[in-house]
């Protein structure tokens, strides 16, 4: 990676994501919405952390700011020891091009392009040559061998989310954001690519943030925080889906805590 | 359902906004060209009646033949013998008889430069009885002896003339000096459509035009004792045959077929422009409509689903037709009316100052306006709409992206047929096989565009994958925009189509264009032999002064000298008026060469007819046969052809006889036009002799072969120009196009660009990705164009191939050189479109559902 816009001594050290008093506003006067109300946050390198919370609980949100999507109202978030605060646009894009790399839940694949082209597409954007081992790596560990040739609309659910991760992962981001990114699959094709991650965490030291509303989900992450009003409210370590299903329960005054997402 | 549409409408106004504006400036364009040419009937007719309404009667000399109705209207009739005037106050029933005396005359301004606009300069003796009624003296006196002149009020003040000065005029014997003391107007107008007037002393006048105890028209008052049809009959019986005896109204009538000929034309020209322009916006509806349609497919399916049956859905799509065909149409009246107003201006600011009588707005044009406005929009809405009808209820329930994969069977099918119909109808009607060629040659072009426009989806594909291999290996953006150019080919085909309409016929007219002045410059190559070739004026409106020629026959720096004079005369065979031009036999083949083939020019100076070769033989006639002919004033005469020749392109006549023999057969013919010379030895001496002999003809210029040829590329390249600058605004509704296909892509491409934002894809990049498909879609676009054009030119030459233009010139740098202006173009109409995209906020992009 070349010149970073601040170099820190010990980037070993420094978390992956740091968020510090993040507050976020829609609005003003009477209907501003509080959406985010004061969340501190640390992702140390390599860790892989699910947020969960209620509908309208800002995840979405936290997640869009943390990936430089979006600019908070107030705080501030810090991406491998670098301050968003105050970065261009065209820095920002590079931040997303270099450091970050996204899961939504859906539509994440341009349409007219190959599953090959989508892969490399943020290194083609950024000029940047494939590393060739790190592809077939990557294309070998999702099985898309045999889909590279193919258009998302040639695809199922399933491969295109797969082709999503790898090109999430191609740039070697810092961290990997994912909304949902097994809301519109079907549980089998949801375990592959949580498994996925989950050892890119593990195995090569690749951060994590994904946002779900699954306790399931939830349990392949090292980490879980839950939101609720835009503030953190609680948090498990190592969660297990039994574990997660136990403390969605004590919110009982969110009737629809494993909410259907938005 | 009306709710519905209108709703409709109303939620996607930006998404109409450019097709609306498409659709106004086509219509601007119909309704100015009518309000102009009303307006100018109008106030001509307002003009004429003021002008002639002082007499009832108005005696002339017989007209000659009808042929050319500006010139008719203009040039100076002949003179008759005074004696009318006593036979006329003679006739029971005439109150009062007055005659005037007509020519043509030009002022010099005061820096030396003749004024001769691009209208007639007329001259006029004064008289203040109702002979002089039609000028009214602003300013000063009527002239009062030989030595004075008025001045029409245009001129006076456009040059700072003052009352009291000298001024110097040109005359048919060349240039003399005038005390200039009166101001004349004509009604309201300054001067009558740009023409200038001189106003002289009735014996200066006669003097001047050769009119001796003679008038060129007689205005006569009656004691209203009977109407002016019964006078008329009775002052005709009095006067005899030599002269013609009409009405005041009659007389307004005739003069008003002149004009309207004349304001026809232009109305004609106007309107074609007009409709290539409403062509190409219809282009930009049925584009538009399909492309809302395809948006809003989940809400027609839901309509469907909720109970709304197919004509329904058909209906809602049509009356939003109906209301920007109607919104347009009536924008576009009041532009148009607009338009009238600036063409008026820029009428003024050549000089030719228009009687004003204001805008007339007639029924007819409002009408017009609002069938071509909505008729089109309705129209080019029909397809799209059929396509929102045949949504099934289910697409409301599946996740719809934009689908191409619909065969393009049929379409291609139904374009290959209508481009080959349009095609034959456009030979068949350039080699003149029906009585309306020039509707028949529209039809089908029109006929062939769209056919085109049906088949280029087949080519779209291939073509936008062609066009972007390069910028695809070159940049990301380059590769988005090429796949997004290949996308949705009906789209990228249709956007294309309507620049390829503009840029075929701009191509058409170039090719013409180049090969008519290629077959010019030929015939110039192998035909002109003149060292010099001296021209009254540009127009070729004015005579030379008849002092020039006599002065340089004498003298010794020019060798050969043969004057160029054209006249008129009736074939009696055939019953069609030829024109005849008249030459110096003994010299002009040194100066022009006609390739005689049988005879000899001998003959033609001893009073026999050149005959061109084809015409000839296409008459069955040799060297040594009669042809009889009939002239303006009646005579039947005998001319036996002398010699035949090869060529006619630089004499503009298959006749050709001697200067006497022209004036034996037509006594109107006019003076010299052109006069060619040969140096006798030094080149330079032989200009300066005509120079000098020029002096007393400033309006007449001089040129040696390379000027004359240039002169007359410059010619050619100006028209060309002109019709460059009207076909512009067909490539500028185009290119609105290009703006709204792209800035509607943008809003439908909202998600991907987000997402291809979120993954690192910059500002600059997103706009490039915009700007890019802008080029591909420009550059195919004009390559069809271009080369739909050059079939097209091809077409036309090859119809050309009598008039003398034998080789079609493909002027490929030129050809080239629009491809490029069209790609820049292009470029420039997807700024907006390309700044959106990179404007668009990423988390709405992301997040919208
Ligand atoms: N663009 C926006 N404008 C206004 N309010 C918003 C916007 N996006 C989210 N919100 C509000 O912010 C709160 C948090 O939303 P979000 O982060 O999407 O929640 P989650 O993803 O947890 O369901 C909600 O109350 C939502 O209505
Ligand atoms: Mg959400």
């Amino acid at each position: 990676m070349s010149s970073a816009p601040v170099d820190l001594p010990d980037a070993a050290m420094t978390p992956a994501v740091r968020v510090t008093s993040a507050v976020k506003v829609y609005g003003e006067g009477p209907t501003a919405v509080r959406a985010l109300d004061g969340i501190d946050l640390q992702v140390p390198r390599g860790s892989f952390l699910a947020i969960m919370g209620p509908s309208g609980s800002g995840k979405s949100t936290l997640l869009h700011c943390a990936a430089a999507l979006d600019r908070l109202t107030s705080g501030s978030v810090e991406i491998d020891g670098t301050s968003l605060d105050g970065l261009s646009d065209r820095q920002l894009t590079r931040m997303r091009r270099e450091r970050i790399g996204f899961v939504f839940q859906s539509y994440n694949l341009v349409p007219t392009l190959t599953a090959h082209e989508n892969i490399t597409l943020p290194l083609d954007l950024a000029g940047a040559k494939v590393d060739r081992e790190r592809f077939d790596q990557i294309v070998d560990t999702l099985a898309l061998r045999d889909r590279l040739t193919h258009r998302p609309a040639e695809m199922s659910g399933g491969q295109q989310q797969r082709v999503a991760a790898a090109r999430a992962l191609i740039t070697r981001p810092t961290v990997v954001f994912a909304d949902e990114p097994t809301g519109a699959l079907d549980s089998r094709s949801g375990a592959e690519l949580l498994g996925f991650l989950r050892d890119a965490a593990r195995t090569v030291g690749q951060t994590v943030v994904m946002v779900t509303h699954d306790p399931v989900s939830a349990s392949y992450a090292d980490r879980l925080l839950f939101l609720a009003d835009g503030r953190v409210v609680d948090e498990l370590d190592g969660p297990t889906a039994d574990a997660v299903l136990d403390r969605m329960k004590r919110f009982e005054g969110n009737d629809d805590a494993a909410g259907e997402g938005r | 359902m009306l709710r519905v549409a209108l709703k409709g409408l109303l939620g996607h106004k930006s998404r109409f906004l450019l097709t609306t504006l498409a659709v106004v400036a086509g219509v601007t364009f119909v309704a100015g060209a009518f309000v102009l040419t009303d307006s100018i009937d109008q106030a001509f007719d307002d003009l004429l009646t003021t002008g002639y309404e002082q007499a009832d009667l108005y005696v002339t000399a017989p007209e000659g033949f009808e042929t050319s109705a500006t010139e008719a209207t203009f040039a100076a009739r002949e003179a008759f013998d005074a004696d009318v005037v006593d036979t006329i106050s003679e006739v029971e029933g005439v109150a009062e008889v007055d005659g005037i005396v007509e020519g043509t005359a030009a002022f010099v301004a005061p820096d030396g430069d003749p004024i001769v606009p691009q209208a007639p300069t007329l001259a006029a003796s004064w008289s203040d009885g109702v002979g002089g009624a039609w000028v009214s003296v602003r300013d000063g006196r009527p002239p009062e002896g030989r030595d004075e002149v008025m001045m029409d009020a245009a001129t006076f003040q456009r040059f700072g003339f003052s009352l009291g000065a000298q001024v110097e005029v040109l005359v048919p014997d060349g240039v003399a000096s005038y005390t200039l003391v009166g101001v004349t107007g004509f009604g309201d107008a300054d001067n009558l459509l740009g023409a200038t007037l001189a106003t002289f002393d009735l014996s200066e006048a006669r003097d001047l035009f050769g009119a001796q105890e003679a008038y060129t028209e007689v205005s006569v008052v009656g004691d209203g004792s009977i109407d002016p049809a019964a006078l008329r009959d009775r002052v005709a019986a009095a006067v005899g045959g030599d002269v013609t005896v009409m009405t005041a109204t009659d007389r307004v009538a005739a003069d008003q077929a002149d004009i309207s000929e004349f304001t026809g034309l232009l109305s004609t020209v106007l309107l074609v422009f007009a409709g290539v322009a409403v062509f190409v916006g219809g282009f930009l509806v049925v584009n538009t409509f399909g492309i809302v349609v395809a948006q809003r497919s989940r809400e027609f399916a839901l309509l469907r689903a909720v109970g709304a049956s197919r004509r329904q859905v058909l209906a809602t799509v049509l009356v939003e037709a109906l209301a920007v065909g109607l919104l347009a149409s009536a924008i576009g009246i009041a532009t148009g009316v607009g338009l009238a107003a600036l063409l008026v201006a820029i009428l003024d600011a050549m000089g030719i100052d228009l009687p004003t009588a204001g805008a007339v707005l007639a029924a007819r044009t409002v009408i017009a306006s609002f069938v071509v406005g909505t008729g089109v929009t309705l129209v080019a809405a029909l397809a799209p709409a059929r396509r929102a009808s045949k949504v099934l209820p289910i697409e409301a329930l599946r996740g719809s992206e934009t689908a191409d994969a619909a065969p393009l069977g049929r379409r291609t099918l139904v374009g290959a047929a209508l481009a080959m119909v349009g095609g034959s109808s456009l030979l068949a009607g350039l080699a003149g096989a029906t009585a309306q060629p020039i509707a028949l040659v529209g039809f089908g072009a029109a006929l062939s565009f769209v056919g085109v426009a049906l088949l280029s989806p087949v080519i779209a594909g291939p073509a936008s994958r062609l066009l972007g291999w390069l910028p695809a290996r070159w940049s990301v953006a380059g590769k988005l925009a090429r796949q997004n150019a290949g996308r949705d080919r009906r789209r990228t085909a249709s956007t294309a189509s309507a620049l390829m309409i503009g840029l075929a016929l701009v191509s058409a007219v170039t090719i013409l264009t180049a090969s008519v002045q290629g077959a010019l410059s030929d015939s110039l190559t192998e035909q002109f032999r003149a060292d010099l070739i001296i021209q009254a004026d540009q127009m070729g409106t004015r005579d030379l002064p008849r002092g020039v020629a006599v002065q340089l026959a004498d003298d010794p720096a020019i060798a050969g000298l043969s004057p160029i004079r054209f006249g008129q005369v009736e074939d009696a065979a055939e019953g069609d008026v030829v024109n005849v031009v008249g030459v110096e036999p003994r010299t002009i083949d040194d100066l022009l060469s006609m390739g005689v083939q049988e005879g000899s020019l001998d003959a033609v100076d001893q009073g026999a007819l050149a005959l061109q070769a084809d015409v000839a033989s296409d008459r069955g006639v040799d060297v040594g046969d009669d042809l009889i002919f009939r002239t303006s004033d009646g005579r039947e005469l005998l001319l036996q052809v002398g010699a035949t020749f090869a060529s006619t392109e630089m004499l503009g006549s298959a006749y050709v006889v001697s200067l006497d023999t022209l004036a034996e057969i037509d006594p109107r013919s006019r003076g010299d036009v052109v006069l060619l010379a040969n140096a006798a030895e030094d080149l330079g001496a032989a200009r300066d002799a005509v120079d000098e002999a020029l002096t007393i003809a400033p309006a007449a210029s001089v040129s040696d072969q390379a000027e004359f040829r240039q002169q007359n590329e410059d010619q050619i390249g100006q028209a060309l120009n002109l019709m460059i600058a009207l076909l512009a605004l067909a490539i500028i509704i185009a290119l609105l196009g290009i703006t709204n296909t792209l800035a509607l892509a943008v809003l439908e491409r909202t998600r991907e660009i987000g997402l291809l934002r979120a993954v690192g894809m910059n500002r600059p990049q997103t706009r490039r990705m915009v700007l890019w498909e802008a080029v591909f879609v420009s550059v195919f676009g004009a390559l069809l164009g271009v080369a739909v054009g050059t079939l097209f030119g091809w077409a036309i030459v090859q119809a050309l191939g009598d008039e003398g233009i034998t080789r079609m010139i493909v002027p490929v740098g030129q050809l080239t050189v629009y491809v490029v202006v069209a790609a820049i173009a292009g470029l420039i109409a997807a700024v907006l479109p390309a700044w959106k995209a990179s404007r668009m906020n990423v988390l709405d992009a992301v997040t919208v559902e």
